[in-house]
């Protein structure tokens, strides 16, 4: 079982890296992980101290926080939403693979993928870390908030798979996708200054999306130990994975053209 | 759907009754898909040997490709069951099938060539340049176009790169919807010599749909053929002293109400005509058991039953088909 899913997702891979639509998104991505260091570059030229650029600014896990969650909802358009809505999801069952084998191929290569990114990321900003003076501490925090924005990311990896198999359109999986991303990454900040100012706990509420719990994951919940919120995590993959698993094998398969 | 173990012995009662052994490559009982109010198909009960190829005619929106769909376990059915190859298990006979339905589905950004080798590899884990380049030469596709890009090639081309693709790790039972749609007159010629080649490989049976008449003459031994999601008639391909196909062999009948059996026999899609007291129906060998089952639906019992000894040929297909669809038009 094992070895069939390895074999899916190696030639998921194979059908995906030949895509210009991949290619361009992945030089996209690595891009603006390169802008965020090249400032931080340009900050330690300009004579700021760069343990306090690298800290304070807190410039990789921002790019990557920025970055992968768009990365993501594109990625599991291009594996599940292109699949269903081209038919193609039909030849790759067609052999008596199974629904649920393809599924967890497609989000295993996107889930790779998404490591391979925040790796590659790591490493470059390990090469910024070499030229930190001895006992500087803040690459510790650095990897963290890096590790919370890739579980981040996997996250937004399910809610693309559950978009694309709720609706099996690559636009509307993009579009939900990516404006809910956003819809989040604003709502988090401004819900927080609200409920300062308010005295309502409106923070409480946006704690439990995905944003939210992400940020718990890095440490930033007062209530709940960081801990448990890789459970958390694991809880919300696993339910918007099945719920797109039991869409997937309820679903008639079209040939992309009726 | 019926319950797996039900359906399974249904399937299992079908063949004993028919003297056939467990391994008919196909074995349909009462398949029925219905998409909201609309019956796409109605309890279609068929029987193909191994090794046969079999003609499903019909059409345009008759049911062939829902019926196809389901087989290849795209679409599941509303009622009724099948099995194929003999496996109980529907996803390890699909192992052993190739299936094209309605289009090639391959990803357009990888050459002809490349796609191949991908199925090859998703559905058998291994790598075989011999056999793609193999079944490439087999569809007409070796040399340049095999390199270019599925999405950039003309719909014959990509037809035969499906075909190519269906026929990729030597299939037990191909599912062919349609095969020769959007080829050329000569590329159609090559696609049904193909298939008929195909057909020789001991043991393989195709199922083939179509509209066209002269091509399942041509290409297919049996033929079914379905009208209104229903099995309006099915028989023998090449009985006929003409050269022209028949309707296969007829039986004889008298029944205890020969009128009301005439008329549920044709609405059940059988070509039926009366004389005297005597029913002749059109029915392919080793169907005869069918017409008597449906008439068991209804109360009405055979009194006798026996080989119509100077039945005439129901004549070409054409005149089966038209016969058929209008013999259920009729009873509509």
């Amino acid at each position: 079982m094992m070895a069939e899913l390895v074999n899916l997702a190696r030639w998921e891979w194979f059908r995906l890296s030949r895509r210009v639509g991949f290619q361009v998104l992945a030089g996209l991505s690595l891009l603006a992980v390169l802008m965020a260091l090249g400032a931080l570059a340009g900050l330690y030229a300009a004579g700021v101290q760069l343990e306090v650029a690298f800290g304070y600014f807190d410039l990789l896990p921002y790019a990557l926080g920025g970055t992968t969650p768009l990365l993501a909802i594109v990625l599991a358009a291009l594996l599940n939403a292109g699949a269903l809505q081209g038919g193609h999801i039909r030849t790759l069952t067609a052999r008596g693979t199974a629904r649920g084998m393809v599924l967890a191929a497609k989000l295993l290569t996107g889930g790779l993928l998404l490591l391979a990114f925040h790796l590659a990321a790591v490493v470059l900003a390990g090469v910024f870390a070499l030229a930190l003076p001895p006992g500087f501490e803040g690459w510790r925090d650095g990897l963290v908030d890096s590790a919370a924005a890739f579980e981040n990311s996997l996250l937004y990896l399910a809610v693309g798979a559950l978009l694309a198999h709720w609706r099996q359109s690559t636009a509307v999986t993009v579009g939900v996708g990516i404006t809910l991303v956003v819809f989040e990454s604003i709502a988090y900040p401004v819900a927080g200054q609200l409920g300062v100012l308010l005295g309502w706990p409106v923070n409480e509420i946006v704690a439990w999306t995905i944003w939210g719990v992400t940020r718990g994951l890095q440490g930033n919940s007062e209530g709940i130990a960081r801990v448990w919120y890789v459970g958390i995590v694991a809880a919300y993959a696993g339910v918007l994975m099945g719920v797109a698993y039991a869409r997937l094998r309820k679903s008639d398969l079209r040939d992309g053209g009726e | 759907m019926v319950g797996r173990k039900r359906g399974l012995t249904e399937v299992g009662v079908v063949l004993e009754r028919m003297g056939m052994d467990a391994g008919a490559a196909v074995v349909t009982v009462g398949l029925t898909r219905r998409f909201g109010r609309v019956t796409a198909l109605g309890g279609v009960d068929f029987v193909l040997p191994a090794g046969a190829i079999l003609g499903l005619l019909g059409p345009n929106g008759s049911g062939k490709t829902t019926l196809l769909s389901i087989l290849a376990g795209f679409i599941a059915p509303t009622a009724g069951t099948f099995r194929l190859l003999g496996e109980e298990q529907h996803r390890r006979a699909l192992a052993r099938t190739g299936v094209l339905i309605s289009r090639p589905l391959l990803w357009p950004h990888l050459s002809c060539r490349d796609n191949l080798r991908c199925l090859q590899g998703l559905h058998t884990g291994r790598q075989d340049r011999e056999e793609v380049e193999g079944l490439l030469e087999e569809v007409g596709l070796a040399g340049g176009g095999a390199s270019r890009k599925f999405g950039q090639c003309s719909t014959g081309m990509k037809q035969r790169v499906g075909i190519a693709a269906a026929l990729l790790g030597d299939p037990e039972l191909l599912l062919l919807d349609e095969p020769t749609n959007g080829l050329d007159p000569e590329g159609m010629v090559e696609v049904r010599e193909l298939i008929r080649e195909l057909g020789r490989r001991p043991g393989r049976a195709i199922i083939m749909s179509s509209h066209l008449l002269n091509e399942v003459e041509r290409t297919c031994d049996y033929y079914a053929i379905i009208h209104r999601g229903r099995l309006a008639g099915q028989g023998r391909i090449g009985d006929n002293p003409a050269g022209a196909a028949a309707a296969g062999p007829a039986i004889s009948l008298d029944t205890t109400d020969n009128r009301r059996a005439a008329e549920h026999l044709r609405e059940k899609g059988w070509t039926v005509t009366a004389a005297g007291e005597i029913l002749t129906v059109a029915a392919a060998a080793g169907t005869e058991w069918q017409a008597a089952r449906d008439l068991a639906e209804m109360g009405i019992y055979p009194r006798a039953m026996y080989p119509a000894a100077d039945a005439e040929p129901a004549g070409t297909l054409e005149q089966v088909y038209l016969a058929a669809v209008g013999n259920r038009e009729a009873a509509e």
